[in-house]
């Protein structure tokens, strides 16, 4: 019997490995023709019908992993999530991403998929998301927030700065690197009671020379909690 | 032909009965191990999916860390570790080289190699040391520190580079090991994620005979030895850590953060008062203190090991070197047994008394005495001619397939992860799994009876294992590519990308 699993288990992986092979190589063709410059001003999904093909082929599940992952070209990940709003609808996905209980890596994907449609109206369920106890879902909805990169995802992680899951070195990662500027946002968590996102605030704001300049950076040196740690006062003066 | 008596048929008996209980419990506790590790291994690989390096790899607000390297005669390998870990795609780190006394030429070859010059650094003497006599840093990479000091063994040099350390996270790892330039980021990502209870992490790591040639990051990803010993030392770790630490991760039990690659937080080592050199060896016994003492005193933390195969250590060539390495092992897994022997069984201690320290009581610490039993008795069994052989056959086919399974799987799940092995070495580590039980079994039995008996001697001795020896080709080492470079870069691994999209 022993023989016949090690056998069973043997060809499973051999066999999957094959198929994973198999697929890469589709992909990677896929992608050769996505390099021709006469598609490439053409939207992701209609660059080549391969890849609406290949997706057509895939479950919900298998398309929500590619929208997540993280480890591929962006013009795929974008392909898979307008895919999902063609054939899911974004009810669907909402629902998928708004889930309390359950399918933890589906509602990760769907978060990871509204990052990318930046005209709908997704910034409550992210900022629901971002409060998640889960530290995977709450890091996914600020992955998705910082995909979506307007003003009112900023609001939002801006929030999270003064307490989430996510921790505040990775919100502070991705406001660092935010595609608009923020700087006028920041300043009043320079008033924040908690010395931590004061701490943030400051060392964000080393980005914006102008409000550093008219900041209350002396209101941090002030404040009675922080005066019993010097060393961190002004912090934002040498970031 | 001997005549059997009545002692030799109990004995006999006593002995089937014993070599059945062990071989039906240690089945039954790899399935439980495999029903635990199998969702745990998919959880990581879906975590590892969705995680955005990149973010991280570009930001000015990860956690630093104290690279701490415990170096006693490297000169053959200190370089190109060193250059290893100083192309880290990690943005902010600093490396601390102890050089514990070396009698070689290793301090020489990382002078040749950085540049350096005598210097000051600051020490918080924290745990009491041999003394340091200089201390140098590199005129080339200023995040590179060398302490040299009087000998005082593995413990002892850790020790003194956690006093010396800047930084609120410790990465302790081999002098003879290489490593892949996504491995602090990969590991301190997943800690950096939980800061407040994650105090320990390891991570899987390769064996090679000469890892400074096996690229970590090659595009073709890791190669087999093509040598039998080293292959079977390969699966061995991967099976420990894709299967075993994986479920005692689940379980939160992991009891071993391994010397060649751990993590840990700075004051957690402190307040545990530094590495033991009492012990042969200083990893487990580590870890095994901070389960006692978080436990008992009823903190959350947790000590995981992560799939990644972050970096390839040098293993031995030879039976011989194999036997000593091992020997060490089971050594030191006897002293803390015996050390900790109070958490055995106890509720107090969760899953770590009533899971991990069985486990190693029974199946590492006392294996090799029940498996010289049924040796013994198998002998007998023959000599007396109470052996039914076609039975007996039948029984070790089962054994021995039985037991290559939990390797097929670990090489399943870790291909199904990270899809970099070659096809071919897939099917030669397939293949290598029923072949582990009558080849590479024996020797660590042997090993193990061998550590068993230094352990009642009371020996300390390392047991260094003498380097592999290199062709001449090996004095020309490709140059590794620079800080920058890898942070510029976007995936370490690029044939790793595409594994999420195909998958």
């Amino acid at each position: 019997m022993t023989l016949g699993v090690w056998l069973a288990a043997s060809l499973f992986v051999v066999v999957s490995r094959l198929l994973y092979d198999h697929r890469r190589r589709q992909l990677n063709d896929i992608a050769r023709k996505l390099t021709d410059p006469s598609v490439e001003n053409l939207p992701p999904l209609d660059r080549s019908p391969a890849i609406r093909r290949i997706l057509s082929r895939r479950t919900r599940r298998e398309v929500y992993r590619l929208v997540a992952s993280e480890q591929f070209p962006v013009w795929l990940t974008e392909a898979c999530a307008i895919y999902c709003l063609e054939y899911f609808g974004v009810e669907e996905i909402r629902r998928d991403a708004s889930a309390r209980h359950g399918r933890k890596w589906r509602r990760v994907a769907a978060l990871m998929a509204l990052g990318h449609f930046r005209g709908l109206e997704v910034h409550p369920l992210l900022d629901a998301a971002i409060r998640d106890e889960d530290p995977d879902v709450a890091t996914a909805a600020a992955q998705a927030l910082f995909r979506v990169g307007d003003r009112a995802a900023a609001v939002i992680l801006v929030s999270t700065l003064r307490g989430a899951s996510v921790p505040a070195s990775r919100i502070a990662t991705y406001l660092d690197q935010f595609p608009i500027p923020i700087g006028d946002l920041l300043v009043p968590l320079l008033r924040d009671p908690q010395p931590r996102t004061r701490y943030w605030a400051a060392s964000l704001l080393g980005r914006y020379t102008e409000h550093m300049r008219t900041a209350p950076i002396r209101t941090i040196g002030l404040h009675a909690s922080v005066e019993r740690n010097p060393d961190r006062s002004f912090v934002g003066q040498t970031s | 032909m001997i005549e059997p008596t009545p002692a030799l048929a109990m004995f006999l008996r006593v002995a089937l009965i014993t070599t059945f209980a062990y071989a039906g419990t240690l089945a039954l506790y790899v399935v439980s191990m495999l029903a635990v590790a199998i969702p745990e291994s998919r959880f990581r690989r879906r975590q590892d999916d969705v995680e955005d390096y990149e973010a991280v790899r570009g930001s000015r607000y990860t956690i630093p860390v104290s690279v701490i390297v415990a170096a006693f005669n490297e000169e053959g390998m200190i370089v190109p570790a060193i250059g290893s870990l100083l192309g880290q795609a990690y943005p902010e780190m600093e490396l601390i080289v102890v050089d514990d006394g070396s009698t070689d030429g290793t301090l020489a070859a990382i002078d040749a190699a950085y540049d350096l010059e005598p210097g000051e650094a600051f020490s918080r003497e924290n745990i009491a040391t041999k003394p340091v006599r200089t201390v140098y840093r590199s005129r080339t990479d200023p995040r590179l520190t060398v302490l040299v000091k009087a000998n005082g063994g593995k413990a002892d040099s850790l020790n003194c580079g956690v006093n010396f350390a800047r930084y609120r996270y410790l990465c302790t790892v081999d002098a003879d090991t290489i490593f892949a330039s996504d491995a602090l980021l990969k590991a301190m990502t997943l800690v950096g994620k939980d800061p407040e209870r994650i105090v320990a992490a390891s991570s899987l790591f390769g064996i090679s005979l000469t890892p400074e040639f096996a690229d970590a990051d090659a595009r073709e990803g890791p190669r087999l030895n093509n040598h039998l010993l080293a292959d079977f030392q390969h699966l061995d770790l991967m099976r420990s850590f894709v299967v075993y630490r994986t479920a005692w991760t689940g379980l939160s039990c992991m009891l071993c953060v391994s010397g060649a690659f751990g993590l840990w937080r700075r004051d957690v080592i402190l307040e545990a008062g530094g590495f033991s050199p009492a012990f042969s060896c200083e990893d487990i016994e580590m870890t095994f203190r901070i389960h006692e003492r978080f436990r008992r005193e009823g903190r959350p933390y947790r000590i995981i090991s992560l799939p990644n195969m972050v970096a390839q250590t040098e293993g031995p060539r030879s039976a011989r070197s194999l036997i000593s390495q091992r020997a060490r092992w089971q050594r030191v897994t006897l002293e803390t047994i015996w050390h900790y022997r109070s958490m055995l069984g106890r509720a107090r201690y969760g899953s770590v008394g009533l899971v991990g320290v069985p486990y190693y009581l029974f199946f590492e610490c006392l294996a090799p005495v029940l498996q010289l039993l049924s040796f013994v008795a198998l002998l007998v069994a023959v000599l007396v001619g109470a052996l039914a052989w076609p039975t007996y056959l039948a029984f070790l086919g089962a054994v021995t397939f039985g037991t290559a399974i939990p390797t097929t799987i670990a090489v399943g799940l870790h291909d199904a992860g990270f899809r970099d092995y070659r096809v071919r070495d897939l099917v030669r580590m397939l293949f290598l799994g029923p072949l582990d039980l009558p080849i590479y079994r024996p020797i660590l039995m042997y090993a193990g009876l061998r550590g068993t008996w230094e352990f009642l001697q009371k020996e300390r001795r390392w047991n260094k294992f003498e380097r592999n020896t290199r062709s001449s080709s090996a004095k020309s080492l490709p140059p590794r590519r620079t800080r920058q470079q890898l942070l510029r870069q976007p995936s370490a691994n690029p044939a790793s990308q595409t594994n999420a999209a195909v998958d």
